[in-house]
């Protein structure tokens, strides 16, 4: 899922350099089903003005655990909209 | 011999009820109460093993579940009585709290059957195949939600009167990344599933004084 105009950053960046809380929620569902994730690591930060999110991150899912990859849009270090791409599920 | 006090206030249902099992051998059917109080003091008085109520107490039901059940030294199962009640009726039942339903259009040796297999059962509603396939959380309705700390109150009450995420947030002074995580939090918390069924189960948890009225006052 790596993106034009996306850069990777370093190993060691620490999340909280970039957002103030490391969990978000992910809204489905018609707006009823809240999927809780938490950051592992942010990746990459997106650059390209035209994209509608800034960074990628990895991510779990904090309730039925599984890892995935995010898309996320931080505005003000807050993670205002995102979508998950999961590498592991049960279905 | 079953114990059985029906509710209704000028209901077809519960006077039919009444009419059908009072005088049977296997049942000893109380007076028709006509109001909820009349009922939990009937519940804290006398030894009941099933509750029978129309569709139009549902409220009443759920306050009885939540409030008045749990204080009791046994308790009694919760039925609603309905004429042919529908998918709907039975679900809403269910999410209601009540234990089972019974059909007042099957013959009356059927309906005294299905009191029986309610009130000495494990098995509900909610293993009705048809009804267990729309997902109702059984007691949904009848049970007091867990909060995580001192503003959740405040935010499901926003919540439950239909605010977005959005305006919540411009009500509790936070982003919205913090009003998405503690609904998920909360249905989490929960057990529940859907943004909606922690609105409903919320309004629903109003208490109705008479009812929570300690039984030596």
């Amino acid at each position: 899922m790596i993106e034009q105009g996306c850069r990777l950053l370093p190993e060691g960046t620490d999340t909280f350099e970039i957002v103030d809380c490391p969990e978000f929620t992910v809204v489905t569902g018609d707006g009823e089903i809240y999927t809780l994730f938490r950051i592992v690591r942010i990746t990459h930060d997106c650059t390209e003005a035209k994209l509608p999110w800034t960074h990628l991150a990895n991510v779990s899912r904090v309730v039925d655990q599984a890892i995935g990859v995010a898309r996320l849009h931080v505005v003000d270090r807050v993670i205002v909209d995102a979508s998950v791409v999961m590498a592991l599920h049960d279905d | 011999m079953l114990n059985g006090c029906v509710a209704g206030w000028r209901s077809p249902e519960a006077d039919l009820a009444h009419s059908r099992l009072s005088g049977r051998a296997d049942l000893r059917i109380l007076p028709v109460r006509s109001t909820g109080v009349e009922v939990v003091e009937t519940l804290r008085s006398h030894p009941v093993d099933v509750v029978l109520l129309p569709m139009d107490w549902v409220d009443v039901a759920r306050a009885i579940k939540k409030d008045v059940l749990p204080a009791l030294a046994t308790t009694p199962s919760l039925v609603l009585i309905a004429h042919a009640p529908r998918l709907s009726t039975r679900a809403r039942a269910l999410a209601s709290g009540f234990d089972g339903v019974v059909d007042l259009a099957e013959d009356t040796e059927a309906v005294v059957a299905a009191l029986h297999r309610i009130t000495t059962s494990l098995t509900a509603d909610e293993n009705d195949f048809m009804v267990s396939d729309l997902g109702i959380i059984p007691d949904l309705l009848a049970r007091n939600l867990s909060l995580i700390d001192q503003h959740d109150s405040e935010f499901l009450d926003l919540l439950a009167i239909g605010t977005s995420d959005e305006e919540i947030a411009l009500a509790m002074e936070w982003n919205v990344q913090q009003v998405r995580n503690r609904v998920a939090a909360l249905l989490d918390a929960n057990g529940l599933r859907y943004r909606t069924q922690l609105a409903v189960a919320h309004v629903s948890s109003a208490r109705i004084p008479d009812f929570i009225r300690p039984i030596s006052e």
